[in-house]
């Protein structure tokens, strides 16, 4: 599988999947270590500072359990982007609308399954875009504002980050018929503490 | 006719509502007046701007409609008829 986004959510998905047992993944950023990450990208550390994320996360990884196989590719995601490994399933743990659309155009290309989260504060979402979905995140989140640098805490990425590494493993257990949710998105409210599911068409 | 209106987030914060129940005259009702409505409510009021200047730039809220976003419609010239299901959240771009 592939985590596309190695910062607040990803670190959640990459750890919680390779402390399940997971036999390969594929990590994708362009970014380096920064002191801002330290709140809540729980891969890294200060010693990280200025390295590569692909490779400080690859490290950590690794030193959770030797034996998984990462491949770490240093770079944005655009719509050309090409995977170094055909993937069963992506996990949407970008930073920005932009990219999240050229990744699900990537996914939808590939029919690959697409496991969406955002953060914002207290508030965040998770929705998986399945290959034949009518509504996608270029319908779902169209006309929205790109705003500069939404804030989050560590606790918030490890509820919505954990959401969706749950949703990757009920794909990998039992398959599309495992997901809980396809064609639905779960709007999460860590103000007062509430998940709610809303249908999508 | 009867429109549920479901609000999250900031919104619901503000308000300390989850969402309202409006009776509206008609057996169809363009979106814009029903966002007028809703801004009546105390902590809601941000709604009326959307409705009287649309979004502009970028959309500070998604609205759907019965589980689609309003711009893949007819915008916030949408018509809402009885028993369908509006629900207006912040989308969340941080990762």
């Amino acid at each position: 599988m592939v985590v596309a986004g190695v910062g607040g959510l990803g670190s959640v998905v990459a750890e919680a999947l390779v402390r399940a047992g997971i036999g390969k993944l594929c990590l994708v950023d362009y970014d380096v270590v920064s002191v801002s990450d330290l709140n809540r990208q729980i891969l890294y550390s200060h010693e990280d500072l200025g390295i590569k994320k692909v490779d400080a996360a690859t490290k950590r990884l690794l030193a959770i359990r030797p034996d998984v196989e990462i491949v770490g590719v240093q770079s944005r995601i655009t719509s050309d982007f090409k995977w170094p490994v055909e993937p069963s399933i992506v996990a949407d743990c970008l930073d920005n609308f932009d990219s999240r659309f050229a990744l699900d155009e990537i996914c939808r290309r590939q029919e690959v399954a697409l496991v969406h989260g955002g953060i914002d504060g207290l508030y965040g979402q998770v929705c998986t875009i399945l290959p034949d979905a009518v509504t996608r995140l270029p319908n779902l989140f169209k006309g929205v504002g790109q705003k500069s640098t939404p804030a989050a805490l560590g606790a918030g990425c490890m509820v919505v980050g954990g959401i969706q590494a749950l949703e990757v493993m009920n794909f990998i257990l039992k398959g599309t018929k495992g997901l809980s949710t396809s064609s639905t998105l779960l709007a999460i409210d860590l103000h007062e503490f509430s998940i709610e599911r809303l249908q999508l068409a | 006719m009867k429109v549920d209106v479901r609000v999250f987030g900031p919104l619901r914060l503000n308000s300390g509502k989850k969402g309202l129940t409006l009776e509206l005259a008609g057996p169809r009702v363009r979106l814009r007046e029903i966002l007028k409505e809703v801004a009546k409510v105390k902590g809601l009021e941000e709604l009326e701007g959307v409705a009287k200047r649309g979004f502009g730039d970028g959309a500070p809220f998604i609205i759907l409609v019965d589980g689609r976003n309003c711009l893949d419609l007819q915008g916030l010239d949408t018509e809402v008829g009885e028993g369908q299901k509006v629900s207006i959240f912040p989308p969340s771009a941080g990762g």
